[in-house]
């Protein structure tokens, strides 16, 4: 157990840049306090539910890089399973293979996957709407085929046995109690650098991109730029989530990057709402419950993702947690 | 007095369309220069071409000596050029102020790691675009909009917070593409206010307009377009008596 105690640390520093400055914020600086307290309280209040914690925030994460992209940008990607794909096997097959150390294979993998998107943003950015998302889901289609098939290096259907868990030196964490204090870090990161960008410049002028290219250009904005950066931090949080994903499951199968899991990250947005750090949440939440609801349910998964998905798009097209928040200001406004 | 922009000899056709025959002018630096035309008569085609959407079958057009009738339009704005829209194209999801804060974008550096990892740079640079926004606002007596969302604003209002948006940017030329469009008799005595305080500020503009009152107050010099020809380019009191501009916008009179 004390071998937690420098990641909570972590934890609690992670969250000191989010308060404001000046006497009268300090109750908006409380609320940011009180959710950290409770999530590094968790493994202690309900340990039963840390196996389901851990993946919820892996898969929280690579939907928060993704809502940079298609939140923020407003470009759809179904091939994000690609770079979770290199995250995961990439940094499993220098761990296991080559006793690379977890985490510098997980951030070779990291850079491996920004330069593979800068040369497919270079490709793919001129397509618009629904071209663009084809050739994404082809991204998808084309890394389940290589998973599958490339039996010598991924282990092919059975998947790549024996991975190590993550660690530093001489700290491995091998319980579920440090794999969640290790995500939950990753995610606290994570959460900063995507509302940084959103509440900044960058998010502005992914915004004006997201909304009329032509004049975003004659504001300054090259949107191919801005595009394939954006498609770039989408591409890291993708492969860290992947390789961390791999690191405490231990293993990787070609299920676990599968085209229907690229396209429920999707789902898993658009279901909570984008540009926000509650949506991409809550998106997660619903449909990773949905398998733990019984047996009956689980198999009718994607039925009813899909019916929840279709209801949500039509009558509300901010997400479950835009929704809630114009109900709330709505209330206010009153 | 220098140039600042010179068209010379631009055509355009679209499919069976003449959009533009061998149209060309100059603007001199702290002028103003209306478009003025019926409709159909290329005024659009011609402020795109200048603008790099659309490029030109034949002709060149040079900013401050600088060829850039093949420059991304991305480009445009640190070179000191930018325009407004027919109708404003403003980001429908950000607040009156974030719009404008937009129009200094060009002015910054700060990327994705220094925004996104909040680094004081980019922290400062966010300040100052906040400060340039709330002086336009304020020029514009459009601060009490500063956090309603672009969508929520009337269309006059929308097109003066893209006026406020070159204002935010202060670039050498500004080009308006039809900024009275839509507006009421007093809101275009306001933006023509607003235009020729504008203009006192430095900033050179070509603006492309229906309403003559707003024209013949504030332009310098007026171009008149007729089925993509020039037809006559001088100052305003003598286009307002050119025969052909009079039969250009009546129809052939009878001799």
């Amino acid at each position: 157990m004390t071998q937690l105690a420098p990641g909570a640390d972590a934890v609690k520093s992670t969250a000191a840049p989010a308060q404001r400055q000046g006497p009268s914020s300090w109750r908006r600086a409380l609320l940011p306090v009180v959710v950290v307290a409770l999530l590094v309280a968790v493994p202690y209040l309900t340990p039963g539910y840390l196996s389901f914690l851990i993946v919820m925030g892996i898969f929280f994460f690579i939907v928060l890089g993704l809502d940079v992209f298609l939140g923020q940008a407003g470009q759809v990607s179904l091939g994000q399973t690609l770079f979770i794909a290199l995250g995961a096997y990439g940094a499993g097959i220098l761990s296991l293979r080559y006793s690379v150390p977890t985490v510098l294979a997980m951030a070779v993998m990291a850079v491996v996957s920004a330069a593979l998107a800068y040369l497919l943003g270079r490709l793919f950015l001129r397509l618009r709407g629904y071209y663009l998302s084809l050739a994404t889901l082809g991204l998808a289609v084309i890394t389940v085929s290589l998973a599958n098939g490339l039996g010598d290096i991924t282990g092919g259907p059975s998947g790549l046995v024996g991975i190590p868990n993550i660690g530093v030196g001489s700290f491995v964490a091998v319980s579920d109690t440090a794999n969640y204090y290790v995500v939950l870090v990753v995610c606290l990161l994570g959460s900063l650098f995507v509302s940084g960008l959103l509440r900044s410049q960058t998010g502005r002028a992914l915004a004006a991109i997201s909304s009329d290219q032509q004049a975003a250009a004659m504001l300054g904005i090259n949107p191919a730029r801005y595009k394939t950066a954006a498609f770039m931090v989408a591409a890291v949080f993708a492969s860290v989530g992947g390789s961390l994903y791999g690191f405490y499951s231990r293993f990787v199968s070609p299920d676990m990057v599968g085209v229907l899991v690229a396209l429920n990250l999707v789902v898993m947005l658009a279901l909570g709402g984008s540009r926000t750090i509650v949506g991409p949440l809550l998106g997660v939440f619903l449909l990773q419950i949905l398998p733990q609801a019984g047996q009956s349910v689980a198999a009718y998964e994607p039925l009813l993702a899909g019916v929840v998905l279709v209801i949500v798009i039509t009558y509300l097209p901010q997400g479950l947690w835009g929704g809630v928040r114009t109900l709330v200001q709505g209330r206010f406004r009153r | 007095m220098t140039l600042l922009l010179e068209v010379a000899g631009i055509s355009r056709r679209f499919g069976g369309l003449q959009a533009l025959t061998d149209v060309s002018f100059s603007v001199e630096e702290r002028s103003v220069q209306a478009i003025i035309g019926p409709n159909g008569a290329g005024k659009t085609t011609l402020l795109d071409i200048i603008t790099g959407f659309t490029r030109p079958d034949r002709g060149d057009v040079t900013f401050e000596g600088h060829p850039i009738t093949h420059a991304d339009p991305f480009r445009l704005p640190s070179m000191g050029l930018m325009r407004t829209f027919q109708s404003a194209r403003l980001v429908p999801r950000l607040t009156a102020r974030e719009n404008i804060m937009l129009g200094g974008h060009y002015l910054t550096r700060a990327g994705f790691w220094s925004t996104g990892l909040r680094l004081p740079s980019a922290r400062r640079e966010e300040a100052a675009l906040r400060v340039r926004a709330d002086a336009a606002l304020r020029f514009l007596e459009l601060s009490r909009f500063a956090d309603i969302p672009a969508s929520d604003l009337p269309a006059g209002t929308q097109r003066l917070i893209e006026v406020g948006r070159v204002l935010a940017g202060s670039p050498r030329l500004t080009l308006l593409d039809e900024p009275a469009a839509g507006l009421d008799d007093t809101e275009t005595r306001e933006l023509a206010d607003v235009l020729r305080a504008v203009k006192s500020s430095g900033i050179t503009m070509v603006i492309i307009e229906h309403n003559m009152g707003l024209v013949m107050s504030v332009s310098d010099r007026v171009l008149v377009l007729d089925a993509g020809n020039r037809i006559a380019e001088d100052v305003p009191e003598a286009v307002q008596k050119d025969p052909k501009v009079i039969s250009a916008y009546l129809g052939e009179v009878p001799a």
